[in-house]
């Protein structure tokens, strides 16, 4: 099974996506996130999808609550949001 | 009329072989719970029932058991219900003690009125039907009391599980374990906000650790509960928040707004601790080991 490999630094932990996400992967993510939140008793989590090409709605939302899942538990996240920036700007 | 008196004074009469054939019955070893009761307890219960049943019928023939002659009957049966249902007996096993006189009671009667099936027709009616109304009453009486032992036992886990502990000066704990539902968030907030007054808490940690699910009705009582701790000026912290808990919250849109959430007690603690300007650090001599 594919699996987002999730790094332990200090009291933060470090999520890259680096292959496609799909919705089940993305599902198994927030399980395995959250988890590891509680085991580690992370501070932060920073979640870098610069090489994501395509955020969906669903994947949007899972990480908006990913995110939301982190404060309940704790520990902020923050977004690398690199690739996210410029399609804004395309927008406006 | 006259008729019925004899059946009575012969069933007084009789009672020694009457009630050793029904205790025959009743040591029976496939239904004796010698595990529950010694025979010679049982007999001795059989016996007192015997004599109050007699005594009842001699003074009322009806059998309506709603009348006062019948009242010692009646609380006897009550008073055996209650501790077969302590002890752990069954309904069936609790109704048979009375169902079981039927045998010996319509053989011996049978017997003595050989002579007169219209007669005995009459008699077996009657005194069936005064034994199922006795079985009946024993099954309500034993329902009746499980449900007072059921009853008994929530109000004191109502008030056992929510004990508030105090971690250090002023900091309160309230691990919570099983269902939030209205009835025990009330109590666990009066005894939350007596004890923060008790020992003038400024900082207070739910710990719900053991609840096994949060949903918007429960998350609607914790925050109650932190508004009205917060209005006596302490500083609420959830903690004991398990990754699953958390998923579900977030997927009902729950959010417990600013209010400061902890994922363990641990933490809870650490952060109260500082709070209140303390700060836990490890003894020289241990850190050298």
């Amino acid at each position: 099974m594919e699996r987002i490999p999730i790094l332990k630094l200090g009291n933060f932990l470090l999520v890259s996506i680096q292959v496609d996400m799909h919705d089940q992967l993305a599902l198994n993510l927030q399980d395995e996130l959250t988890a590891r939140i509680v085991q580690d008793n992370a501070k932060g989590v920073l979640i870098d999808i610069s090489a994501l090409e395509v955020v969906d709605s669903f994947i949007g939302r899972m990480l908006a609550n990913i995110a939301s899942m982190a404060r309940i538990l704790d520990a902020e996240t923050v977004g690398d949001r690199n690739l996210e920036q410029p399609r804004c700007e395309k927008h406006r | 009329m006259e008729k019925k008196s004899t059946l009575i004074e012969a069933l007084r009469s009789h009672g020694k072989e009457l009630l050793q054939e029904w205790q025959r019955e009743q040591l029976n070893p496939a239904l004796l719970r010698s595990d529950l009761i010694s025979p010679d307890e049982l007999k001795q219960q059989m016996e007192n029932y015997y004599e109050h049943l007699l005594e009842a019928l001699e003074k009322d023939r009806e059998g309506e058991l709603s009348r006062e002659t019948w009242k010692p009957v009646r609380s006897f049966l009550a008073d055996l219900c209650r501790s077969r249902a302590k002890q752990g007996f069954t309904p069936t096993e609790t109704a048979l003690f009375v169902l079981s006189l039927k045998r010996p009671i319509f053989r011996w009667l049978q017997d003595f009125l050989k002579n007169d099936p219209e007669h005995l027709g009459k008699e077996l009616w009657n005194i069936n039907a005064l034994l199922d109304k006795l079985g009946l009453l024993t099954t309500e009486t034993y329902i009746k009391s499980k449900e007072e032992i059921i009853r008994r036992q929530q109000e004191e886990m109502l008030e056992l599980s929510t004990p508030v502990v105090k971690i250090w000066e002023q900091i309160v704990a309230v691990p919570l374990i099983g269902t939030l539902d209205s009835a025990r968030t009330q109590t666990v907030m009066e005894n939350l906000l007596q004890e923060i007054v008790n020992v003038s808490a400024t900082v207070a940690i739910i710990d719900i650790n053991g609840v096994p699910t949060v949903d918007t009705l429960v998350a609607q009582h914790l925050i109650k509960t932190v508004s009205a701790a917060r209005l006596m000026g302490t500083e609420c912290i959830i903690s004991g928040i398990r990754p699953q808990i958390a998923q579900t919250m977030i997927h009902l849109g729950v959010s417990f707004q600013d209010i400061t959430t902890k994922a363990t007690l641990a933490e809870a603690i650490k952060y109260g601790l500082s709070r209140v300007g303390y700060r836990i650090s490890r003894i020289e001599s241990s850190k050298q080991q």
